[in-house]
């Protein structure tokens, strides 16, 4: 009763680490710094956060995409929403940012070694779904990007990234609205 | 019938193993090629296994099929020197039989038989063990019958165990729904509610109706304050929870190296409990999923555990001829008719050091057992229960299935591996709990008058002082395509969450002393908090619906501020659940189920229709069962007849893959 899985059999590379731990402590650290600075000056609360926030987003939604990290997506989405909530006008340039990082998730390797350590985990998903994990020697750059590529896994991405900040508008909008009339 | 051989039996080694595990198996091959039920080149082969998986002779022929159960017991017989008796249970002295608990006889492998007079007209207690006689069986027929002689007889395992079936049918039964009741009358729900619950609901009732009469508006504030208060913890303990296990996504308990590194000559003997019911279509597949198991089969005891008055999943068991490693153990009829009785008489014939529970229809990964191992090893003393992550095989069937297969992988891969990092009480899955045995003996095994027992018992092992974790293994599993068979299950599940939450705050103090104020409130929102939410959504939905349709007619009775707190609750709310949706596909791959997460509001008012439906069987069928329907799916009727005999099935690869045959 021996079953050895042909994918485990091969040599899978581990995920990409990323010291998620630490990239989320300079979140909070710089989440901390814009309040003292807010507390202790006088300039306006958007002023303030506007900045931090786009650094947020900006950091951990580029760990997101190449680190393949899904809970940075996570805590890039919610600085979005909060960028949002500051300046509301924002929201078109978000997501404008969400789909090329999302793009980038479509082509970066971190995603391809993922999903090829994930696969190594359990029982395989489907052919097309293994593709990309297969890793298949000499092939030129163009034909390795292709093969990495995944539209599922780009549109998955842009969800995750668009999410909060569109829940944020939205809400925003709601009560507005219910204000009005 | 009863069948002596000539020779007489008497107690003999002090220790008693199993299958004649210090037999010297030389001398069993000897005697089963002299018998001629072996041949030479498979005595030399069925050695080199022995040593290679550490089990004894007679299993490992067993295992391979070369010899019958009979057969090898004949051989074995005429190694201990003892006679061999073919035990019919007609034969055994129910008088005597009472004196003998079923659980111990279980455990030992043998039953007692009859007395007798000895050649000298001396009365001797005759017993019948499916081991090598010993002095530890001599020593308890002495004590517990002051009759100082004792035969003992050798009989095989499976007659050992048809007879315990037969004679000691009522005290199984009885030990299977009324140990933990009898034993432990706090911890079980065969009590619904006790009295000072009764009386604080009584009093919430009666201060509810005073207040509405009274100060409506206050009363009302009050109310909806509370519920969105709740909601608003159970949210926020749930999205914290599952965030934690997002960022352990990539943490491995068990490394594929540790193993590879694993010995078979050191691993224990592992029973698998497979309860069935009215699934006689299901039954045969169960034997090919478990065939890809990376486990040595004469160190694997898979109980297959039928109920009485099933006789076509009986026959359909029968016709599928299981090998030897299978046993199908009868549960004898008694009430209440649910899957945790039928596991506790299974738990009682349990000889492996480790348990687990699958479905018939479960597809484990094959290194599960293994994994589980190695949990526990690293685990510490305190581990009692390992999970492993359950999955569909059909998520894309439909609709329901997507979103079943999205909330699963949610929940297993991301709020289970949080409450593990944040050491808060799990509670279990259904299936492919992995448990040390004489722990959960003595945890007294699984609440038969609890709906989710599986649940309630990873939180009363937190209770005791015990630890649960997850493993990095999959068991794949179906998922109910059907709306109706769906909210069956679910209703079942909700009410077993309130059958839990009742049993376990009826001390709330205790509880609070001895699991501590963390995760005693990572219980109460998680679980407690669960049910809360399923049954508040509507409610809240509906002062949506009032807002949006006759703005300001909440106004009256209650504050404009609290409405819009709870419309933001509903909006918040409902936003943590897709997220959570959104991020569930991420783990495996399944980025294709990614967007139907956007439809998660609506999945949860199927929750919510499920939750009421919970709430009016606590109060009327508290006990009731209410049965899945599994082998719907296309990829189950589909499946060829197994053949666990046939050795390992191929490894799983693209051709066979779960997306390919939606």
């Amino acid at each position: 009763m021996t079953a050895v899985s042909p994918v485990r059999s091969a040599t899978v590379a581990g995920p990409p680490r990323v010291p998620i731990r630490w990239a989320l402590l300079a979140g909070a650290v710089a989440l901390g710094v814009q309040g003292v600075v807010l507390l202790t000056t006088d300039r306006p609360v958007r002023d303030v956060l506007l900045p931090g926030h786009l650094a947020l987003v900006v950091a951990l939604g580029l760990v997101f995409c190449l680190g393949a990290v899904t809970v940075a997506g996570f805590a890039a989405g919610a600085a979005a929403a909060g960028l949002v909530v500051l300046q509301p006008d924002t929201l078109l340039p978000l997501l404008v940012g969400a789909a090329l990082l999302a793009l980038g998730c479509g082509l970066a390797p971190g995603w391809t070694r993922v999903e090829a350590w994930q696969a190594a985990q359990s029982h395989p998903l489907s052919a097309d779904a293994e593709a990309p994990v297969v890793p298949v020697a000499d092939r030129s750059r163009g034909q390795q990007l292709r093969d990495r590529w995944r539209s599922d896994r780009v549109f998955a991405a842009f969800l995750v990234l668009a999410f909060h900040p569109v829940l944020a508008a939205c809400s925003l909008w709601f009560i507005d609205w219910t204000q009005r009339r | 019938m009863t069948v002596f051989a000539p020779r007489g039996a008497l107690p003999g080694p002090a220790l008693r193993p199993d299958h004649g595990k210090h037999a010297a198996p030389q001398r069993l091959g000897a005697v089963l090629v002299e018998q001629g039920v072996l041949t030479e080149q498979q005595l030399a082969e069925a050695l080199d296994q022995q040593e290679r998986v550490g089990a004894p002779l007679g299993s490992v022929v067993l295992a391979k099929g070369w010899v019958t159960r009979r057969e090898l017991y004949v051989g074995l017989a005429a190694v201990w020197g003892a006679d061999l008796a073919f035990v019919d249970p007609v034969d055994v002295d129910e008088g005597l039989a009472r004196r003998f608990p079923a659980a111990m006889l279980a455990r030992e492998t043998w039953v007692p038989l009859r007395v007798e007079e000895d050649g000298d007209g001396h009365r001797q207690v005759v017993v019948a063990t499916a081991g090598r006689p010993s002095a530890h069986i001599a020593e308890v027929v002495v004590q517990r019958t002051g009759i100082p002689r004792v035969r003992q007889v050798v009989t095989t395992d499976w007659d050992v165990q048809r007879a315990l079936r037969t004679v000691w049918r009522d005290e199984l039964v009885h030990d299977a729904v009324s140990a933990l009741a009898e034993r432990r009358p706090d911890e079980s729900a065969s009590t619904v509610f006790v009295r000072p619950q009764i009386a604080a609901l009584i009093a919430l009732l009666v201060a509810t109706v005073t207040g509405l009469v009274l100060d409506p508006s206050l009363t009302m504030l009050v109310l909806v304050a509370t519920v969105n208060v709740a909601v608003a913890l159970a949210v926020g303990a749930k999205a914290v929870i599952s965030t934690v296990g997002t960022a352990w996504e990539t943490v491995e308990q068990v490394t594929a190296a540790e193993v590879d590194a694993l010995d078979d000559a050191e691993l224990p003997v592992y029973t698998i409990l497979v309860p069935v019911y009215k699934e006689a279509g299901i039954v045969g597949l169960l034997m090919r999923n478990l065939a890809d198991l990376d486990w040595p089969r004469e160190k694997l005891e898979i109980l297959l555990l039928l109920e009485e008055d099933d006789p076509e999943t009986l026959a359909a068991a029968l016709a599928a001829a299981p090998p030897d490693i299978v046993r199908i153990v009868v549960v004898p009829h008694s009430l209440p008719k649910t899957k945790p009785r039928a596991c506790n008489v299974g738990l009682a014939f349990a000889r492996g050091e480790y348990v687990v529970i699958y479905d018939a229809e479960d597809r484990p990964d094959a290194d599960q057992l293994k994994k589980s191992l190695i949990a526990f090893r690293k685990g510490g003393d305190d581990l009692v229960c390992v999970q492993a992550a359950l999955n569909y095989f059909n998520a894309r069937e439909n609709l329901l299935t997507r979103m079943f297969t999205l909330e699963y992988s949610s929940w297993f891969d991301y709020t289970l591996a949080g409450l593990d990092k944040l050491r808060l009480p799990i509670p279990l899955g259904g299936t492919s709990n992995h448990f040390r045995t004489h722990m959960l003996r003595d945890l007294g095994g699984w609440d038969p008058y609890n709906v989710t027992e599986d649940a309630d018992l990873g939180i009363r092992a937190s209770a005791r002082g015990h630890r649960v974790a997850v493993v990095n293994s999959t068991t794949y599993e179906e998922a109910n395509m059907a709306v109706g068979n769906w909210i069956r299950q679910r209703s079942r599940w909700i009410k077993g969450y309130m059958q839990t939450v009742l049993v376990h705050t009826r001390h709330p103090w205790r509880l609070l002393r001895s699991v501590g104020p963390r995760q005693a409130a990572g219980f109460a929102l998680l679980i407690g908090g669960t049910p809360l939410m399923f049954l508040a959504a509507p409610w809240l939905y509906a002062m949506l619906a009032v807002e949006l349709l006759a703005p300001g007619a909440l106004t009256p009775a209650l504050p404009g501020w609290l409405v819009q707190v709870s419309l933001a609750n509903l909006l918040l709310g409902n936003g943590v659940i897709i997220y959570l949706s959104l991020l569930a596909g991420f783990k495996r791959r399944t980025y294709g189920l990614v967007p139907f997460a956007l439809l998660s509001p609506l999945y949860w008012l199927l929750h919510s229709i499920a939750s009421y439906k919970a709430l009016w069987q606590l109060l009327v069928k508290p006990f009731y069962w209410e049965k899945t329907n599994h082998g719907l799916s296309s990829h189950v009727q589909a499946e060829d007849t197994p053949d666990m005999d046939a050795g390992p099935a191929p490894a799983p690869g693209p051709a066979r893959t779960a997306e390919d045959r939606a």
